[in-house]
């Protein structure tokens, strides 16, 4: 019984932000349907339907969750360690990209195809992401500001490359900035026809899978997720990383070696990121278009789903759908309701704000103890002078 | 010379659910010094923020000069004549100690500040109290005995008539607090009335007219100090009579920890210079000195934190000098860092967590990279009852748990290491008489189990009772070494502070 209350409470304790700056976000959102004349129930229904409502749409909102939770699950490695890296939308740029380009001009079978195109999306996503810990070492780069440029460099890296080296040279259209298509066997398999069979085809389950199709990624990103629980739950590493990340001088003390640390962490992060962009190019896009990734804010919205998760892979996977939830459910209520899809982008806006109250929280926190770790350490020394003199 | 200058009636205090102040009954008399004796945690400097505005009352009434005051800021008590010189100070680094002594209250001229009749007024004042400083120098400059001087200049000038000392001799070095204690007895003879909050005794029967003990939030004596003498303080502080030790002669074996000519060289000065110490099997070894002489260093260069710029270190006959921590844990030691919370701890891990680092590699919790969550739990259990740590479950957060408890988990997790060589500093500072009993047993229970232990302590009296043998350590050189019972803590004291023994 206690230890039913005391998960009880934990989970409350875990659940608690986020539910309440969903429930805060969607009370405004209705402040806004009203005011524009809406009705706020009826609208709020066709969004959970474009959502969730029926196979088809839940296969919407699971693919776009794909990218969100390969993102969201190189946040959770990176913070957890201490490490407040914001560059996946870089690395799963160039893991898309790289991906897309290893497939579309490489020799050989499908399947070779896409495992070593796999292969090089992470190996470019954590080149990259290594690329930032580095900063941080060697030049006292804070992460914050060199993920965010290299982010913009990422992008306008592959916006050169799409459009004067590697562009598809099928396309006929000037103004189309992408890469060549691939193959149907270099892309990812479906998943559908889920309880379709004679008993189950028209009870209740199978009317509602009846359109269900799901490609791969999806599947692959949940494989991810437990993997990356077992990593970070089960294993020495996760311990020693989340040692890092509470205290790093106790950790120092305890004998882990920062150093290989930052790059091990910075390289697992890096790999999850670029991943997430090469299951987006095998999975919807089949090659890669300019600003797939930069535009529609995959790497953030993943960013946002761990900060709901309080970084914990389950919980990320949860948050990620949902908020691809939101987005796709917004575009059904924009098509039928007649509300305008940038209030759908104002509803997620409103959850990273109040998500990001917790992200601020969590950085000043890390930068004071810092700063107190600093001005002891002045302190130290300062003594010292005193006694000299 | 009886009049009542402050009372306070029947004081509560609660914290939560800690009831830090339990129905203190309190008074000062005009020109008195008024001693606060009492274990860290027993609610003395509770019950003078109180008095000072930083804390309102539960319950109770507070009377100055006879009449019921509420005090809602500090503010509100320096208009009452109350001042109190806190235990970290409040100065502004960079600016002068004139400029200190007179914020909020600067003698202007027109719109400007009047600097010259500023310094002309601190210099008066501190001629006519006898407080020697320099109203040019800045703060930066000023060591703590010095800042502590402008901190009471800074209320004088505010004409305080009460003025709260909260453990002013916390920081000081021994000669800096016999002067402080002058200071102390002229302030109470020019007619000011003095509260000194302090939990050592030999300078409550230096200077105090009064006395009340306190324990666990209560008043449990009062006593004229005509009437007492420190054994009857402490044990009215304690409880009991504080245990004496009976320590075996030591029996020291082969060198376990060794340091030839360690230096360390940082931005131009000499933070260590030519370090020569060991450790044998069997004893225990004391650096002792003043804070801030080069003792952190001198631990984060023999655990492996610290690089040395200069000469080496051996760990049980094995050259360590650029050895990672991890090769030093590995080679033998064990180390209680002197900071629980900056770098023996993570605060917001679980004791569990707490408990398992440096362990984390063992076979019993570690198999091909996983963890048995299972077995490090029953562990830390083990643990927790075998040191008798006062703590919830394996999960709890460390820092929930009180100062003396994480110290005593720590402690427990470093003597667990069951390594040949502890290094283990200030195990003992701000926590209570039980706790560090408690520690030093555990220390001596090493040393009789023929390991070498290296203890740094700033309290004396710790490094006098547990030390074979001491070295002392000033300004990043060792002064001395001598054996136990060749010193006593006077002699001991001179040479902390540069002097040769006489």
């Amino acid at each position: 019984m206690n230890k039913f209350k005391k998960f009880g409470s934990k989970f409350l304790e875990a659940l608690g932000q986020p539910f309440v700056a969903i429930l805060i976000s969607l009370g405004i959102g209705a402040i806004i349907i009203g005011l524009s004349g809406k009705d706020i129930l009826a609208s709020y229904g066709v969004m959970l339907k474009g959502a969730f409502g029926d196979g088809y749409y839940l296969s919407a909102t699971l693919q776009r969750s794909t990218a969100l939770i390969m993102g969201g699950l190189a946040v959770c490695i990176a913070w957890r360690s201490g490490y407040e890296a914001m560059g996946g939308e870089g690395q799963m740029i160039f893991g898309a990209l790289v991906s897309a380009l290893i497939s579309y001009y490489m020799p050989g079978p499908g399947v070779l195809k896409i495992l070593v195109g796999l292969a090089g999306a992470s190996l470019v996503g954590a080149v990259y992401s290594v690329l930032s810990g580095w900063l941080w070492e060697k030049f006292n780069v804070t992460f914050i500001i060199s993920t965010l440029m290299l982010n913009y460099i990422a992008n306008y890296i592959a916006s050169y490359l799409t459009t004067y080296i590697v562009k598809d040279p099928q396309s006929r259209d000037i103004n189309s900035i992408q890469t060549g298509k691939l193959i149907e066997e270099a892309r990812f398999g479906k998943v559908g026809g889920l309880f379709q069979s004679e008993g189950l085809k028209n009870t209740p389950l199978g009317l509602y899978f009846k359109d269900f199709n799901v490609h791969w990624g999806f599947f692959f990103s949940l494989i991810c997720a437990v993997l990356v629980y077992i990593l970070l739950k089960k294993t020495k590493f996760g311990y020693q990383s989340k040692m890092n990340g509470l205290n790093s001088r106790f950790a120092l003390y305890g004998g882990i070696n920062a150093h290989r640390m930052l790059y091990l962490v910075m390289i697992l992060s890096g790999i999850a990121a670029g991943l997430g962009g090469a299951f987006e190019v095998y999975g919807s896009k089949y090659r890669y278009i300019d600003q797939m990734i930069f535009s529609t804010g995959y790497a953030w919205s993943g960013m946002v789903g761990a900060l709901l998760a309080n970084f914990d892979p389950f919980g990320t996977v949860l948050a990620c759908i949902l908020l691809a939830g939101l987005n796709t459910g917004g575009s059904a209520m924009q098509r039928s309701a007649g509300i305008p899809v940038e209030t759908v982008n104002m509803l997620e806006g409103i959850i990273m704000l109040l998500m990001s109250v917790k992200l601020l929280h969590l950085i000043v926190i890390r930068h004071k103890v810092r700063r107190e770790d600093r001005k002891k350490t002045e302190e130290l020394i300062k003594n010292g002078k005193e006694a000299e003199a | 010379m009886t009049e009542k200058i402050f009372e306070m009636r029947h004081i509560d205090k609660l914290y939560g659910s800690l009831l830090a102040n339990d129905d203190v009954s309190i008074h000062l008399n005009q020109g008195e010094i008024l001693c606060l004796v009492g274990e860290n945690g027993a609610g003395k400097s509770t019950i003078m923020k109180i008095l000072y505005g930083l804390e309102p009352p539960t319950d109770g009434e507070i009377y100055v000069k006879g009449e019921k005051v509420h005090f809602h800021t500090p503010s509100d008590a320096m208009a009452k004549g109350i001042g109190m010189v806190q235990q970290h100070f409040m100065l502004f680094e960079n600016m002068t100690v004139a400029e200190n002594i007179v914020f909020k209250n600067e003698i202007r001229n027109g719109l400007f500040m009047d600097r010259k009749r500023t310094i002309e007024t601190v210099k008066a004042l501190s001629e006519k109290y006898g407080l020697k400083i320099d109203p040019e120098a800045k703060i930066e400059d000023c060591p703590v005995g010095l800042r502590q001087r402008v901190e009471i200049l800074k209320i004088l000038y505010q004409s305080a008539e009460i003025i709260i000392f909260d453990e002013p001799s916390a920081v000081l070095t021994p000669l800096e607090v016999e002067s402080l204690l002058d200071t102390i007895k002229s302030l109470a003879a020019s007619g000011k009335s003095i509260v000194l909050i302090t939990h050592k005794l030999q300078e409550v029967m230096a200077v105090a007219d009064r006395i009340y003990v306190m324990r666990a939030g209560q008043v449990v004596a009062e006593r004229l100090r005509s009437e007492t003498d420190t054994n009857e303080l402490a044990y009215l502080m304690v409880g009991h009579h504080p245990a004496l030790r009976d320590i075996s002669a030591p029996k020291p074996g082969e060198v376990l920890l060794e340091s030839k000519k360690l230096s360390l060289h940082y931005e131009g000065r000499d933070i260590l210079k030519d370090i020569d110490l060991h450790v044998n099997a069997g004893e225990v070894v004391g650096i002792a000195g003043v804070s801030g002489n080069g003792q952190t260093e001198l631990e984060l260069c023999l655990t492996g934190l610290q690089k040395p710029t200069g000469g080496q270190v051996f760990l049980m006959g094995k050259d360590v000098t650029n050895a990672s921590v991890k090769e030093h844990r590995e080679g033998g030691l064990a180390y209680i860092s002197e900071d629980r919370y900056l770098w023996g701890s993570a605060g917001e891990g679980s004791l569990a967590e707490n408990v398992l680092m440096a362990k984390e590699n063992r076979a019993e919790f570690n198999r091909h990279g996983f963890l048995n969550q299972a077995a490090i739990n029953n562990y830390t259990k083990e643990l927790i009852r075998r040191f008798n740590v006062k703590a919830g479950d394996t999960d709890q957060k460390i820092r929930e748990l009180s100062g003396g408890n994480a110290q005593k988990l720590i402690t427990a997790r470093e003597i667990m290491m069951d390594t040949p060589v502890l290094i283990c500093c200030e195990p003992t500072r701000g926590i209570d008489i039980g706790a560090m009993e408690f520690i030093h047993d555990q220390i001596l229970e090493k040393r009789e189990q023929g390991c070498g232990v290296l203890l740094v302590s700033s309290e004396l009296s710790e490094i006098m009772t547990l030390s074979d043998r001491i070295y002392v350590l000033f300004e990043g050189k060792i002064a001395g070494e001598f054996k136990r019972g060749s010193i006593d803590e006077k002699e001991l004291g001179m040479v902390m502070l540069g002097g040769k023994r006489e």
